[in-house]
């Protein structure tokens, strides 16, 4: 199968979509989705995910982790049930950015991860009760994003 | 802003059709029943602004985005000079 997107036409098979049954908050319909990377060489931690059903919904996906090491998302006892694990740490987490011109301004949601259980590819959206998570993290709050930079225009 | 104080069991009226009682006051929260027509939407505000959040992230600029990626590799690889 293949689907025509902004950026080009993609080819799948239905081992590569990711279901979210209930969709993501906001777009309950659309349930099947493609994660790309953004170039082939590239590892997972920064995503395209685009809607099989409707090739104009496209995220922008980032591990959280690569901002912000320590982020601790907690799942509650349904939500790991409806994922089918007994262990948060067998999912795989990503958050939406917001994409603007200039890089620092752009956002992430730390506080509605997608979490994903990467063997039967089933995703779901949660909001969590950590209240230090907020909807948009400018990614000049990240340190691990400032620091590499500054030290990158001394070179 | 309106600033009430309510009992368990006691009430609000909102308007003509909606109520809103108290049923249960415990340390981690408030069991709030609300009675509503059907057309007026309820939603606990987390999940209205985690739909406003998911909304403005759509179909982002492609250069943006490409920009962005190249500052996330850069970040892994910082001893590397050409970031082609």
């Amino acid at each position: 199968m293949t689907i025509q997107t902004d950026y080009g036409m993609v080819e799948y098979g239905p081992e590569d979509l990711i279901v979210f049954s209930d969709g993501i908050f906001g777009f309950p319909k659309l349930t099947r989705y493609l994660l790309l990377r953004i170039n082939e060489d590239e590892d997972d931690s920064m995503l395209l995910m685009v809607s099989v059903e409707d090739p104009n919904v496209i995220f922008v996906l980032i591990n959280p982790f690569s901002l912000c090491p320590d982020y601790s998302p907690e799942l509650a006892p349904e939500e790991l049930a409806c994922l089918q694990v007994t262990d948060s740490g067998e999912l795989s987490y990503y958050v939406i950015c917001v994409v603007k011109n200039d890089y620092l301004d752009n956002t992430v949601n730390l506080k509605c991860p997608l979490v994903i259980n990467p063997k039967t590819r089933c995703g779901i959206q949660i909001i969590l009760a950590n209240t230090s998570y907020g909807y948009g993290h400018t990614l000049s709050s990240f340190s691990s994003i400032t620091d590499s930079n500054d030290a990158r225009s001394e070179e | 802003m309106l600033i009430l104080r309510r009992k368990k069991n006691e009430s609000l009226l909102i308007g003509e059709n909606i109520r809103i009682t108290v049923i249960e006051c415990a340390s981690d929260g408030v069991r709030l029943a609300i009675d509503a027509p059907k057309q007026i939407s309820i939603l606990r505000e987390e999940l209205s602004e985690a739909e406003q959040t998911n909304k403005i992230s759509l179909t982002p600029d492609m250069n943006s985005v490409w920009k962005l990626q190249s500052i996330l590799h850069n970040k892994k690889k910082p001893e590397k000079e050409d970031n082609t």
